[in-house]
């Protein structure tokens, strides 16, 4: 019975997997009427899924946080190499004067 | 006139580890991401006037490498690559689709979706201080491929339109929603591959 169940919501577009669907695309774009009806339906029987879109946005906060302070790629710092590189190339431009008169456009231009 | 400059190129030095961690968030090669980080110093330096000490200078560091890095994917999507332009979502292998792993053939979980997440309803500006969670979070974003970091990056952190992420990742727009889906999932259970391990 229960599977029959399962059958029958997976084909109308309510199964787990398409609300988890819905759960993502709700992030990039306005659903539709039906998706929403779908979506809600789906959250208020099920509940495994109901946290997933709080699921979502929690990651996402996670993900900001740890960016912010540039920690999210940390265990693969620069090689010696490349800081080498980097410094050499700042000791070049360290004798150079201050904002607008080198190649860069002044301060307030798209690219600083 | 001559007011000693605001910080030093040993300063500046020293936030390169977390710029190249930034950039290569939203990169999808390390060569790139070094010589943004280079180009970012270098700037930094050269407009140290306008550096004014409000924000930290790592703030500062990062607003100007974000630029950098959006004007290197806005160039580079002027010449796009044959091979991107011809890819489509699921004919790479290290780009199967996770919901295909994580529910049955009926669309049921096979999972518990809610199990090891506990830490998603902590308040993320204390979770990210648990170091356990920050290097679960690191592993499961440098595992994603690359055309969906970009992709979640873009979306996600950046808030950029979807066409403009799509051309980011130099995915077709039809496809980025897909890919964002896969990619949402897919950390979404690496995390939770984490959470659930008996620590």
């Amino acid at each position: 019975m229960q599977r029959a169940m399962a059958w029958a919501m997976c084909w109308l577009g309510l199964s787990c997997r398409s609300y988890a669907v819905l759960a993502s695309r709700r992030r990039d774009r306005p659903l539709t009427l039906g998706e929403r009806i779908r979506f809600r339906m789906h959250g208020l029987i099920c509940g495994l899924c109901r946290r997933l879109p709080r699921q979502l946005q929690a990651m996402r906060d996670l993900v900001e946080c740890a960016d912010a302070e540039g920690a999210l790629g940390a265990d693969a710092p620069l090689d010696d190499a490349a800081r080498t590189r980097i410094r050499a190339r700042l000791e070049d431009v360290r004798g150079a004067p201050p904002s607008g008169s080198g190649p860069l456009p002044a301060k307030g231009d798209s690219l600083p | 006139m001559a007011s000693p400059p605001p910080f030093d190129i040993d300063d500046l030095m020293g936030h390169a580890d977390a710029l190249y961690a930034f950039a290569m968030t939203r990169m999808r090669d390390h060569h790139h991401a070094q010589e943004l980080v280079q180009d970012t110093l270098v700037a930094a330096w050269k407009k140290r006037d306008g550096f004014d000490g409000r924000s930290a200078l790592r703030t500062w560091l990062i607003g100007i490498l974000r630029h950098k890095i959006l004007d290197f994917h806005r160039s580079s999507a002027r010449t796009p690559t044959l091979q991107a332009a011809s890819r489509t979502p699921g004919d790479n292998p290290d780009e199967r689709d996770p919901l295909d792993l994580l529910f049955d053939a009926r669309g049921s979980w096979k999972v518990d979706p809610n199990a090891g997440l506990d830490f998603l309803a902590e308040a993320p500006t204390e979770a990210i201080h648990r170091s356990d969670i920050l290097e679960w979070l690191r592993h499961c974003i440098a595992e994603l491929p690359a055309r969906w970091r970009v992709l979640f990056t873009a979306r996600e952190l950046d808030h950029a339109e979807m066409a403009e992420a799509a051309a980011l990742a130099e995915v077709k727009t039809t496809s980025a929603p897909v890919l964002l889906t896969r990619a949402r999932h897919q950390l979404r259970a690496c995390l939770q591959s984490f959470g659930i391990r008996p620590r």
